[in-house]
């Protein structure tokens, strides 16, 4: 009754090669992510938002897309409509699960700063706390996703994505210009109305509103359902690089002006006017081309076989990327741990550094714990099921 | 150790005794303390963060006539007593006005919208009108960047308000968030800062940093924003809105004489 009549097979890659490049950039983008959630952090200066528009996020959010397709698209095509719609939503299931219990380890945390440094002159700023004051409420916001305290808006936008994500797999897989124009209709409609999911306190929006964000994620996925996206014809090819690379340089002036005053008076006032404010809640047209022009010369400059992505010193980041949900939420509670390290112990820049790297190699260390786990269990299995054939 | 107040007091003080001993040995005037004090902003502010302090052509105006209303539009900081103070910055800066035009009628009135954002303080800018100000003090944000307001809403709020207020004849200086060892953990205002400090450059107007101006206390160790020490934070928080009161009076003073013709 579920099943669908088969789909069009599209062009798949060799079977049994992982892309390494997915697996790489987004155990970088987990690392960026922590980096730049401590504030004041010397080392975040070595993340891409520092040099562009754009940022770990959509970094993040269009390799879930690209994933999501290519994880998605053997069952949808198999196993039909019906079984693909609850295996991702078993995903969904599962993200949440991560996210309440993000919630409760950040609660504590947020406790312990209330109860040690209560000042009465940050009320106002404290004001996130105000979950204590109420629990029963703030409990209840947060299981409907309403309430998210700082650095936790990731998840739940990316639940939301997949929640919608097996019709419009469905659609990308039919008609995927029918499913892509769609998308861009509501990102472009977010720009001329309110649309936004509620969020707590009552009359604020998602700080990630999943009705603009969608479209990165749509385009991940499209770009993974048709590897042959970003080959342009050879006469373009040159043109297309040109413009990007262009476009990601006039973005870092813009960003250096940011801090740098004297790079300030070369951007001119008309300029400034149209561009400002760049905003991150409804992915600005700026952030997204941003992203686009970085994917696009990455994947030039990186080609799928790329030797380097073999080497031992690349390890570490690709089996982060392997386990990203673990490692994002390892990385957001390590991020407010170590702030909190900072702020009560020593700020200075080898403290900086010391929780910088020892983060990483945190995250890096259950990544591998994962890895070797479920490698075992993976074996075992194989190895049962051998003892059963014979 | 307590690490109170104007820690840095005798140094200044020195300061000012050899200033006014030049001034005499070189002019034999005595130097006017006004003029003094134009010259370095107080509290050990460094004057580059007060830079951009454009002049402020109405409140000269009817300084000119007399008398100065001066509203201070802001959220809980800017109530006497709510933040942990007996006095918040708006008295001293009464106080300071006072100081610098002693023979003008000084009022300064607070319209207070705790955990207000920026659109919902649009909603009663009214209130804010009905006084009639040469000069309101605008200060907003912080509850944008509790609850991660969309910035394009934010900016556009800002943006109407500015406009809104000066329409009606008022000087407009913004002021920022407060800065906080702990305020970064909880919220993210970076951003909100940033368009603050763009919006005041394209418009115009007058931007009090208090972030970094209180991030440079911080550093200096003339405050010590992290204690746990409850008495020592009402000090601290006292000191603190008195130091904020004299350098807005500073800014505001400072802007009024490059106003005048």
């Amino acid at each position: 009754m579920f099943r669908s009549p088969p789909l069009p097979a599209p062009i798949q890659p060799p079977a049994g090669t992982r892309d390494l490049r997915l697996d790489f950039f987004r155990g970088l983008a987990l690392w960026w992510i922590f980096l730049d959630h401590i504030p004041d952090n010397f080392f975040s200066w070595l993340t891409v938002r520092n040099v562009g528009f754009s940022d770990a996020t959509e970094i993040f959010v269009f390799i879930s897309g690209y994933a999501a397709a290519l994880a998605y698209r053997r069952p949808l095509q198999q196993q039909g409509f019906g079984f693909t719609t609850l295996h991702v939503w078993r995903r969904c299931w599962q993200l949440y699960v991560a996210h309440l219990i993000l919630f409760l380890f950040y609660t504590a945390q947020i406790s312990y700063v209330a109860e040690h440094f209560g000042n009465p002159m940050y009320m106002d700023e404290m004001n996130v706390t105000r979950l204590l004051d109420a629990p029963h409420l703030a409990l209840l916001e947060a299981l409907l996703l309403e309430f998210r305290p700082a650095n936790m808006d990731v998840l739940p936008m990316y639940i939301v994505l997949l929640l919608g994500f097996p019709p419009l797999l469905w659609l990308l897989l039919r008609r995927p210009s029918a499913a892509l124009a769609i998308s861009l209709a509501l990102f472009v409609a977010v720009r001329f109305t309110e649309l936004n999911l509620p969020a707590y306190p009552p009359g604020n929006g998602w700080y990630f509103n999943p009705f603009a964000w969608q479209f990165l994620f749509v385009i991940g996925a499209w770009c993974a359902l048709h590897p042959a996206v970003g080959k342009w014809p050879a006469g373009w090819r040159r043109a297309v690089d040109v413009a990007a690379a262009v476009y990601l340089a006039a973005a870092a002036v813009v960003v250096a002006s940011w801090s740098v005053p004297a790079v300030e008076a070369w951007i001119p006032g008309w300029l400034a006017d149209w561009m400002y404010p760049i905003d991150k809640t409804s992915l600005d047209t700026l952030r997204l081309a941003h992203f686009l022009a970085l994917a696009h010369l990455t994947l030039r400059c990186v080609p799928r076989d790329a030797h380097w992505l073999a080497r031992r010193w690349v390890r570490p980041l690709i089996v982060c990327g392997r386990h990203s949900l673990h490692v994002f939420c390892l990385g957001i509670f390590l991020s407010f741990a170590g702030h909190l390290v900072l702020i009560e112990f020593n700020g200075s820049v080898a403290a900086q550094l010391a929780v910088s790297v020892a983060g990483i190699a945190a995250m890096c260390a259950l990544a591998y714990v994962l890895s070797w786990y479920g490698g075992r269990v993976r074996s075992a299995a194989l190895r049962k099921r051998e003892l059963e054939a014979r | 150790m307590k690490r109170v107040g104007y820690a840095a007091r005798p140094r200044r003080f020195v300061h000012r005794l050899i200033a006014a001993a030049l001034a005499c040995a070189l002019g034999g005037a005595p130097a006017s303390a006004a003029a003094e004090e134009a010259e370095a902003p107080p509290c050990g502010v460094p004057a580059e963060l007060l830079q951009h302090n454009p002049p402020l052509a109405n409140s000269a105006r009817a300084l000119g006539g007399g008398r100065l209303t001066v509203v201070v539009w802001g959220t809980r900081s800017s109530t006497d007593g709510a933040s942990g103070t007996s006095q918040a910055y708006p008295a001293h800066l009464r106080a300071s006005l006072a100081r610098h035009y002693p023979s003008a009628d000084i009022r300064v009135e607070v319209v207070s919208q705790p955990g207000h954002t920026a659109v919902r303080m649009l909603r009663n800018i009214g209130a804010v009108q009905a006084l009639r100000p040469d000069l309101v003090i605008w200060q907003t944000g912080t509850a944008d960047a509790v609850r991660n307001a969309s910035l394009q809403q934010f900016g556009r709020a800002v943006a109407r308000g500015l406009k809104s207020l000066r329409e009606r004849g008022a000087d407009v200086i913004l002021m920022d968030m407060q800065y906080g060892p702990y305020t970064e953990l909880l919220t993210n205002a970076k951003p909100y800062r940033g368009y603050l400090w763009w919006v005041s450059r394209r418009e115009n107007v007058g931007l009090m940093p208090r972030y970094q101006v209180m991030e440079h206390w911080s550093e200096q160790g003339r405050f010590d924003l992290a204690t746990e020490d409850r008495d020592l934070q009402r000090a601290n928080a006292d000191a603190i809105h008195a130091c904020l009161g004299e350098t807005l009076g500073w800014m505001i003073a400072d802007a009024v004489e490059r106003a005048r013709p």
